[in-house]
């Protein structure tokens, strides 16, 4: 023994608190006893069941205290009888020595058995004998038996000593006997068990007389005299299927038999399954009863159960044997043959594992429970021959059929070998629906913010389904697809005249309204998102909805439009910019206020102020903004509480599908599920493996919150020229450079009105303007000067919107510099254009490449688009500045709106913000007001039209007024 | 003395055999710090380690200085490492130092960065937690609080395949606690179950923990030895070994000091040669590497091949590329020889040990004072000729 190893045994003898406990079980279904080690101290042997212990190799060879030199002999036996001992707690006891070890094992006086969850502590008993006793079987056959003594109070684990069986009955104590039988149950064939004697009742006493010499010898008691009586009995056809074939009549590829079996039954008990209606007896524990038919009647009713199988091959039709040839013919049975077999009373018997069990699906139901936390299980439940099935049993079989199934039908098999014959259209549709649901054997879990759903999920199962339960949820999504319902248009409380399209938006916002949901509205460009939103809001003003304010979030480039178009359509909603450095001061008052405005970045800057500010809308602008879902004002817009929301978005997709989930997921948060799940069942398939259909689900699960217009769609709504003026604020780098200018050419104008003569003054003052309307229009058109254009930038991100709605563009400016400078632009947006300006000598061969779509941007300088051009295939007009003579400008517009345009136009004219060119753009619009009267032809050269020195300084002079304000 | 330094190979070679570095640990291994003192101030003996260091102030700075630098190369990060006493009834903090950076530094743990302790939710659990408890309290010599966290282990996962190792070593160091004096009957088999079981099992299990724990078995052995002279039957069972393993060299030059036969018994004259190295003391070391040759040329050869030292090794594989081959085996016995003509200035030593008695190492020390004397060498080198050609050429080629 090593030095340490004297060590550990000196310790063991000391008491240790932890043990190596021996727990048996009996495995009720093989009567196998399992052994389990455990380590507990004394006081927690009531639970030894939850403290396994797995055997270590490495305790074995270094046992810690708990494994006692006993123990270690004893695990050491287990291990050597099976490696797989190792590292588990549980397994049977060895095969050989198994009485031995289970001796040591109970000799540690740490042995337990378990039963109904109680601990009883094992010992060992005394060998014991067993008496003999007769008994009667169910079949009316005298049996010989043994038993421990009589009055037994406690229940034994018995060890037979011949046979490593193990029996077990229970009781508050248990003892392992070993037991010595007696000569008595030797009787005649020398088992320790009791012998088969199975003596029937007519020959017990023949059987008796044979052996009475040796009948006391044996001592064994008399078997009891029972009476006998005759029961009424029918019979009962049985169809036994086997699905691979009897060995006696195997066939080559059979795939099973069917074979015809009768039962003879009385109101308690049937008789064994024959091919014959002979009598039978049965032992109900007091009297025999004989069962018995009229054969003739036995003869018709397998006769008339034989024609209806003839379609089955059989060898031979006496033994009422059937093959059956491939898996169809399973089919027919249990499908076609059914019903007529049923009424005949034939009874399907099958074996163990047989899988050929089909039945088509007879009726569907779908129970619909709301949980606890608002969330709703969904159980499908496929009736069939008087049994439910939950579909959510199937699931893994169905994906097997990757939901592309051919087949009319699809079968479902049970673990019972049963299957179910389903329609493949309904089952597979419904299932791609609830294919991103979770599900437990409740049934498919919808979240309740997904609850509407149940339309799509509706429309996915068979016409006949029958809805139950919470069936309010599905009322509720039905009513949320349809459309809406169409208001009485008294518009008395917004200034414009609004499209029937336009109205129509305004109904659907109210209709997300009514049903507790947020939309997108996501029309095309130009289709007057704004102009909706206003009417929204003011006739939520008139049914007195607008109690508290509703915050409008864009960015900071459309703050002023907005104000501008509040004041005009809608002038009684009064309204606040929240911007600016003093926007906290009278935060308080925001109450008092229609309507808020704010900025992207500022409402997360501003978010603990907004978490305060209770809203009756949340309306976000451009709401691609929040496309990304970790920015800063991404994650405000989703704090800020609110009653209701609206997203606005001409392109709420501009690179990929995680853009809409971010936008659906502020409207309704959850409903896409989370970021993860929406990039697995959708973005991925969609984008990755361009997966049609899925494309299809997600457009249709998304369809009620998403109200989209192109302009084609709504084309004979529009009308063939709309004008749209966009302000655009400079940024203050680009409004520095500008008024550092106009101070500048100022002082230079005033000194030359001084020093030259009159008829030079008009030229000095236009030459003095062109500077200012060049800032304006790009800074970058000045030499060495590097400062962003802020106007640049919004035609860019414009053209982008409009490239992406397949529009044709035309780009007007007066400075082809800039132009040039827009073409780069546009070219690193690999958006192709095509360039005519002064200098351009083939114009016809760039005219007729544009009108054949060979680009959809068209940049046109003024001189060289104002005559000539015929540009129908445009129907988007950008003035990129605003050029002094509006005719021509109008002119320039109707290139492309002219006849021969089949499509509604579109022009925009990009005015910077509180620059000379809003000044320019007022006195444009005062000359409009004559041309009306005037010639077109004539307003192109006229007078009138040009603009005088005076008008011209008139408009410093606002400048510089508006300045000072 | 020789001048001392630390190096970024010396700190790899802490973290590789422990996984840390720690100044103390380096400063044990060099022997600056006594593993007796480390012990003393460990029980709370002593009030203050650094008043026991070899250095001194300025040169323990210095050091520091090394370390952080090496450290930083490393991009080692670092952590406070704080000292508790050795004690059954009560963990008190101990101080290194009272000047604060040598009492901060000094006890300073640098780690990889990834070995750092950092909050974790799978490892530090309260298995991973009772798991070190163990191993801190073994280290600590805290064998019945070792012996609780054991329990608690066990309750923990009593599938922790280490359980029984953790007991052998708790078993042992109860054993000893219990039983400080051993008898000289089981002396043997104690050495052999300490050197053979005890001592790889606690080097595989405690790591850097083993050395604490097994110098209180060793030291166990050594007090049970005291004043025991060596017997040649059993070379182990003397204090020298007993102390070396801790590794105590001061203790390891007491005891062999004692030992009337020290001088006439190679195996004692190698641990006086270790002993000597250990402790800087170079020169002591070679004369004794030299009185050890000339005392049994075939042990002192195989122990340099099988064990060679820092100290003797360079000179050794020096001496072997001056050897051709037409030399016999006496060439061998010229290594003293060699060795005074590599440092002359061992002469001046010579003085504290017995004679040498070689006559060409007496030869090639005449030499060396002749030549430091600037007398006439014709003589000596022509005795060192009659010696052995060999011998000169090593002289001249010095």
């Amino acid at each position: 023994m090593s030095f340490l190893a004297s060590l550990r045994k000196q310790d063991s003898d000391d008491k240790q608190d932890q043990q190596l406990h021996y727990l048996l079980t009996i495995d009720h279904l093989t009567s196998e006893m399992i052994l389990r080690l455990c380590i507990a101290s004394q006081q927690e042997i009531a639970s030894i069941a939850n403290k396994p212990y797995s055997l270590q190799r490495e305790h074995l060879y270094r046992p810690p205290s708990f494994i006692q030199h006993s123990d270690k002999k004893i695990l050491q036996e287990l291990s050597d009888s099976r490696a797989s001992w190792f590292n588990t707690d549980k397994g049977p006891l060895p095969e050989n020595n198994t009485w031995s070890l289970l001796q040591e094992i109970i000799a540690t006086q740490r042995c337990y058995l378990l039963h109904q969850n109680s601990v009883i502590a094992v010992k060992a008993g005394e060998p014991d004998t067993v008496y003999p006793y007769w008994s009667i079987n169910t079949s009316g056959e005298y049996q010989l038996g043994w038993q421990l003594q009589e009055n037994l109070n406690q229940y034994k684990l018995i060890f037979c000593t011949q046979k490593p069986k193990f029996y077990f009955t229970a009781n508050d104590t248990a003892a392992i006997d070993s037991i010595v039988l007696g000569p008595v149950v030797f009787l005649e064939q020398h088992r320790q068990t009791p012998p088969r004697l199975n003596i029937s009742v007519n020959d017990i006493d023949k059987y008796i007389q044979q052996r009475s010499k040796n009948w006391q010898k044996w001592a064994l008691p008399r078997p009891p005299i029972v009476d006998t009586v005759v029961a009424d009995t029918e019979i009962k056809p049985l169809l036994i299927c086997h699905d691979q074939g009897t060995p006696q009549l195997s066939q080559k590829n059979c795939a099973g038999d069917i074979q015809l079996l009768f039962s003879l039954c009385s109101d308690k008990y049937c008789s064994l399954p024959q091919n014959t209606f002979d009598d039978c007896i049965y032992w109900d524990g007091k009297t025999l009863h004989r069962l018995a038919v009229d054969n003739k009647q036995g003869e018709h009713l397998k006769n008339t159960i034989t024609r209806r199988l003839s379609s089955f091959t059989s060898p031979n039709n006496e033994k009422c044997i059937w093959y059956i040839q491939h898996q169809q013919q399973w089919q027919h049975l249990f499908t076609d043959l059914y019903a007529p077999l049923n009424k005949l009373n034939v009874s399907f018997c099958t074996e163990a594992g047989f899988r050929h069990h089909y039945a088509y699906i007879e009726s569907w139901d779908v129970r619909i429970k709301e949980r606890e936390n608002g969330d709703l299980n969904l159980s499908v439940l496929l009736q069939a021959k008087d049994i439910d099935i939950e579909l959510q049993e199937f699931l893994d079989q169905l994906r097997d059929f990757n939901y592309r199934s051919k087949d009319s039908h699809i079968y479902l098999q049970r673990s019972d070998g049963r299957l179910w014959l389903v329609p493949a259209g309904d089952v597979l549709n419904l299932m791609e629906e609830l294919e991103d649901l979770d599900y437990s054997q409740d049934g498919f879990h919808l979240p309740h913010n997904q609850r509407h759903r149940l339309a799509d999920i509706e429309h996915c199962t068979p016409a006949s389904t029958h809805w139950s339960g919470d069936t309010e949820y599905l009322n509720e999504s039905i009513e949320l697809h349809k459309s809406p319902v169409v208001l009485n248009k008294t518009l008395d409380f917004i200034k414009a005249q609004l499209r029937p399209y336009q109205w129509l938006g305004v109904c659907w916002i109210q209709h997300m309204k009514q049903h507790t949901c947020n939309g997108l509205l996501a029309d095309d460009m130009g289709l007057g998102k704004t102009l909706q939103a206003l009417t929204h809001l003011a006739f939520e003003k008139t049914q007195g909805n607008l109690a508290k304010p509703a915050l409008i979030v864009m960015p900071l480039s459309l703050l002023h439009n907005w104000q501008n178009e509040i004041k005009r359509f809608a002038p009684q909603l009064s309204c606040k910019i929240i911007h600016g450095s003093k926007r906290h001061d009278n935060w308080t008052e925001l109450n008092n206020y229609d309507v808020l405005l704010t900025t992207y970045h500022l409402v997360a800057s501003d978010l603990s102020y907004w978490n305060e500010q209770r809203l009756s809308w949340l309306i976000l602008d451009e709401a691609q903004s929040i496309k990304n879902p970790s920015t800063r004002y991404s994650k405000a817009v989703r704090e800020i509480p609110c009653e209701h929301k609206l997203c606005l978005s001409g392109t709420p997709v501009e690179n990929h599908l995680g853009e809409l989930w971010s936008i659906i997921s502020f409207l309704m948060p959850g409903y896409l599920g989370s970021r993860r799940e929406f990039r697995d069942n959708f973005q991925k398939p969609i984008e990755q493996a361009g997966d049609e259909k899925q494309m299809q689900r997600l457009l249709k699960r998304i369809a009620p919150f998403i109200l989209r217009r192109t302009k084609d769609q709504i084309a004979k709504d529009l009308p063939a020229k709309t004008e749209i003026e966009q302000l655009i604020p400079l940024s203050s780098e680009q409004y520095n450079f500008y008024e550092q200018l106009k101070h500048e050419t100022w002082q230079e104008l005033q000194a030359k009105i001084n020093e030259e003569n009159e008829s030079n003054h008009s030229i000095a003052a236009l030459s003095a303007l062109l500077k200012l309307r060049q800032a304006c229009c790009d800074p970058g058109l000045f030499p060495d000067v590097d400062l962003p254009s802020a106007k640049r930038q919004y035609c860019i991100e414009m053209i982008e919107e409009l490239v992406a709605e397949n529009r044709a563009v035309l780009v007007f400016s007066q400075f082809t510099q800039m132009l040039d400078i827009l073409d780069t632009s546009l070219a690193e947006k690999n958006i192709s254009t095509l360039k005519l300006t002064g200098k351009t000598r083939n114009r016809q061969t760039m005219v007729d490449a544009f009108q054949r779509g060979e680009a959809p941007v068209f940049l046109i300088s003024l001189k060289a688009g104002g005559t000539g051009l015929n540009l129908t295939r445009a129907d988007t007009v950008i003035h990129y500045d605003p050029w002094w003579n509006a005719a021509a400008q109008q002119q320039a517009s109707d290139r492309a709106h002219r006849i021969g345009q089949d499509k509604p136009v579109f022009v925009y004219k990009l005015i910077a913000e509180n620059t000379i060119e809003e000044k320019i753009a007022q006195l444009q619009a005062q000359k409009m007001a004559l041309s009306q009267h005037v010639d077109n032809q004539a307003q192109l050269n006229a007078e009138t039209f040009a603009f005088k020195f005076e008008e011209l300084l008139t408009l410093w002079e606002e400048d510089k007024n508006h300045e000072k304000n | 003395m020789k001048k001392t330094n630390i190096d970024i190979a010396q700190i790899e070679h802490f973290l590789a055999q422990q996984g840390s570095f720690c100044l103390i640990d380096w400063l044990l291994k060099e022997n600056y710090l006594s593993y007796s003192h480390y012990e003393a101030w460990r029980y709370g003996k002593e009030v203050l380690l650094d008043h026991n260091l070899s250095i001194g102030d300025k040169e323990i700075n210095n050091i520091i200085k090394e370390t952080k630098n090496a450290c930083k190369q490393l991009n080692l990060s670092s952590q406070q490492q704080d000292y508790y006493t050795w004690s059954s009834s009560k963990n008190n903090k101990l101080t290194i130092s009272r000047q604060q950076t040598i009492n901060t530094e000094l006890g300073m743990q640098w780690l990889r960065p990834q070995d750092l302790p950092q909050l974790d939710l799978f490892m530090d659990n309260t298995e991973v937690i009772t798991e070190n408890r163990i191993l801190d309290a073994l280290g600590g010599r805290q064998f019945e609080s070792a012996q609780k966290a054991l329990s608690q282990l066990t309750e923990l996962n009593p599938n922790q395949k280490k359980l029984g190792e953790y007991q052998d070593l708790i078993n042992y160091g109860l054993y000893i606690s219990n039983n400080p004096t051993v008898e000289k009957t089981t002396l043997s088999e104690e050495l052999a179950g300490l050197e053979n079981e005890v001592s790889p099992l606690a080097h595989t299990i405690l790591k850097h923990n083993a050395r604490d724990y097994l110098a209180f078995a060793w030291r166990r052995l050594s007090n049970s030895l005291e004043n025991q002279t060596f017997n040649q039957q059993q070379p182990k069972l003397h204090q020298s070994y007993m102390l070396m393993q801790i590794p105590d060299w001061q203790g390891v030059l007491s005891s062999l000091a004692d030992d009337k036969q020290l001088f006439t018994t190679a195996v004692l004259l190698h641990r006086l040669a270790l002993a000597y190295e250990a402790t800087k003391c170079d020169n002591e070391a070679l004369l004794i590497w030299c009185l050890l040759m000339e005392m049994d040329r075939v042990y002192c050869e195989r122990i340099i091949e099988e064990q060679p030292t820092p100290l003797i090794n360079p000179l050794w594989q020096d001496f072997w590329e001056t050897d051709d081959e037409e030399y016999d085996g006496e060439y061998l016995g010229f290594f003293p020889a060699f060795i005074f003509t590599k440092i002359p200035g061992l002469i001046h030593h010579l003085g504290n040990f017995p004679t040498l008695q070689q006559p060409a190492t007496l030869a090639v020390i005449e030499a060396i004072k002749i030549h430091q004397q600037q007398g006439d060498e014709v003589p000596i080198r022509k005795k060192m000729q009659d010696i052995s050609p060999a011998l000169l050429k090593l002289f001249i080629n010095r």
